[in-house]
């Protein structure tokens, strides 16, 4: 399976495994891990270049097994594809992972810095102290799997791949616009559309802000 | 088959949730291989991955039956096999505190039903 969404069974298709599983048929886990996990590994793996195919592996997998445990987290309601909902769930997951394999690697450090120094720590200070950015860090990690489901409800596919841009932190007017379908316009108008796509986004990630009161 | 089936089919050989880790337990406690495993069931080893993958079925008495129906409606295996294989998999993790409650109550309801509708076949 290539991971493209032409190797994906219809919208139809996919909704009706998803009922199979939230109607309790004991065997929808194994047709839909054989539907999906080549795919989302696939998904994780070409929008996360710099990640370790291991992590992206394991966070498709890890979506997976939620939808399983939980099937009615997919509200077909909300959500344009079942596979577009793994895909978010599944990037979410990736980033959980990263958040906690950063936090294990720096604890390691930290460890390692202590027990190495001849002062035995004598000179880590407020300053040097790991759990303050790691503190900060995992406040921001936190946020973005609390806001990524609430942000992706309603998108459209091309949309959700602006975002998944966007988070990753590209900038390329081009990169956006192919993800977008929209290569073939001229460079102008590519420009104005990502813009507006963009605003649409940066709007969502500001409402889905945990403590953002909505206007009354 | 995909290695990535086979991979998360290993993963959750741990969790009782699904048929992977009742299939682990059978294959422990007859000293079966892969291959023997699949023979007994009726199956391939790329059914087997499969398998493994499915929701082990419920516990009241009623719904692990038709859970066993529907697994053997889909792969093609030996009711009577998978039907061992989880009441001994329940049995092991039982044994171990980690069995969900009321399984082997359902899986001897069933077996007792059966053996009477046999006998009164008979009769």
């Amino acid at each position: 399976m290539n991971g493209s969404p032409d190797s994906l069974p219809s919208l139809k298709d996919q909704l009706a495994l998803h009922q199979r599983l939230v109607e309790g048929d004991p065997t929808a886990s194994s047709d839909l891990a054989g539907v999906f996990l080549d795919h989302l590994i696939d998904h994780l793996v070409q929008n996360n270049r710099r990640i370790q195919t291991d992590f992206c592996e394991q966070a498709a997998e890890d979506a997976l097994i939620a939808l399983f445990k939980n099937p009615r987290s997919f509200n077909p309601t909300r959500w344009r594809s079942l596979s577009a909902y793994l895909e978010m769930s599944a990037q979410g997951d990736l980033q959980n992972l990263l958040r906690q394999e950063k936090r294990h690697h720096r604890r390691r450090q930290s460890l390692e810095s202590v027990e190495l120094s001849p002062q035995a720590g004598k000179y880590l200070g407020k300053e040097e102290d790991p759990s303050l950015s790691l503190q900060i860090e995992e406040e921001v990690e936190s946020a973005k799997v609390q806001v990524l489901p609430a942000i992706g409800i309603g998108l459209t596919d091309a949309e959700l791949r602006v975002l998944d841009l966007m988070l990753k932190g590209e900038r390329r007017t081009s990169i956006f616009a192919q993800a977008y379908g929209i290569s073939h316009l001229p460079k102008k108008e590519q420009k104005a559309e990502i813009k507006r796509v963009k605003d649409k986004l940066k709007n969502r990630l500001k409402r889905a802000r945990p403590g953002h009161e909505q206007p009354s | 088959m995909s290695n990535h089936l086979d991979r998360l089919a290993r993963r959750v050989e741990e969790d009782p949730f699904f048929l992977a880790c009742y299939l682990k337990l059978y294959a422990q406690s007859e000293g079966l291989g892969e291959e023997m495993l699949a023979t007994v069931l009726g199956c391939s080893q790329e059914t087997l991955v499969r398998l493994r993958l499915c929701r082990a079925p419920e516990a009241d008495a009623e719904q692990f039956q038709k859970d066993i129906d529907q697994i053997v409606e889909r792969f093609r295996v030996h009711p009577d096999v998978l039907a061992q294989v989880v009441r001994r998999g329940h049995a092991i993790l039982q044994m171990r505190g980690s069995a969900p409650k009321g399984i082997l109550l359902a899986a001897r309801d069933v077996e007792r039903e059966r053996r009477d509708g046999q006998a009164g076949d008979q009769s």
